[in-house]
């Protein structure tokens, strides 16, 4: 192995590994290609050393993302151990159905949630935010007099002789300085 | 835990069509169905990983089509840049990781149709 294949194998590792810290994802997608291509590796033999790179990288990118409270342990464990049931589908299903098929039908997937994350990554439309109510303004008060309801009885309530009360109009108590709080 | 099930084995069916450990399976359910943020996505999805792509390793080994030497030189700077990359995703907002998630996608997608 040349020089520069070992540097552009380093260089995959460590792309592979930040886009697998920061974003969650495995990093395959760039791993396999480096053996393929690079390191000019049989397919079957890619995928092995490839996938136990990835287990190593996914390892510590746990433990460090659990360092950052990211990490549901018993989420992780129950779709990674329901994993190896998949397996078996996937092999039915790869059996059954034609490869290409499976490709554009996945890439249709990926496209959809592709844009639905950009989508959220963008900020909200100008007519969203136009939308959102806001604050009524206060009405001004006057100077020098208060704009309490039970200041003037006769506009709030009417107020019983006998016991000093003020009532609303429509019977109900109505609070006011007679009443106390 | 039907969603969780569903995940799982969708993780190991993609695995098993296309022998890739299934990350980009596994983060939209969380993101869309389970209300997950994308750091809480992340985090958790390399932690199934970790699982499902030590279990595949272990059996391709057995097969002997595990080249030890070809796994250090890839993974060994794949740690450096899992670390670096978990340490980068607590710096950025869940906004730019969603927006760098979806290009992902869809350059994945266009893979997938090339």
């Amino acid at each position: 192995m040349d020089p520069l294949e070992m540097l552009l194998v380093v260089a995959f590792g460590v792309t592979g590994g930040l886009a697998a810290g920061a974003l969650g994802i495995g990093g395959g997608t760039l791993f396999i290609p480096a053996m393929v291509f690079v390191l000019d590796q049989s397919l079957l033999k890619a995928e092995g050393t490839a996938l136990a790179a990835i287990a190593v990288v996914c390892v510590v990118g746990a433990w460090r993302q659990d360092g950052y409270g990211n990490v549901r342990l018993f989420d992780a464990l129950a779709i990674g151990l329901l994993s190896p049931l998949g397996v078996v589908v996937g092999a039915g299903v790869a059996n059954r159905v034609p490869e290409r098929t499976l490709e554009l039908g996945l890439a249709a997937l990926f496209a959809y949630f592709g844009i639905r994350l950009v989508r959220r990554a963008l900020p909200p439309p100008a007519a969203a935010r136009s939308s959102t109510p806001r604050a009524r303004p206060r009405p001004r008060r006057r100077r020098g007099r208060t704009s309490f309801a039970g200041a003037h009885p006769a506009r709030a309530g009417i107020v019983d002789r006998r016991t000093h009360r003020l009532t609303a109009r429509d019977d109900s108590p109505v609070r006011g300085p007679s009443q106390g709080t | 835990m039907v969603i969780l099930g569903s995940v799982g084995t969708a993780v190991g069916a993609f695995s098993g069509l296309f022998g890739m450990g299934g990350g980009v399976v596994i983060i939209p359910p969380l993101i869309f169905l389970l209300s997950y943020g994308e750091r809480e996505a992340a985090g958790t999805s390399l932690a199934a990983l970790a699982i499902v792509a030590s279990a595949a390793a272990a059996v391709h080994a057995l097969y002997g089509n595990v080249d030890l030497a070809m796994g250090l030189l890839l993974g060994v700077p794949g740690v450096a840049g899992v670390t670096l990359g978990a340490m980068l995703q607590q710096r950025v907002s869940q906004r730019t990781l969603a927006g760098a998630l979806g290009l992902w996608f869809i350059a994945t997608a266009a893979m997938l149709v090339i």
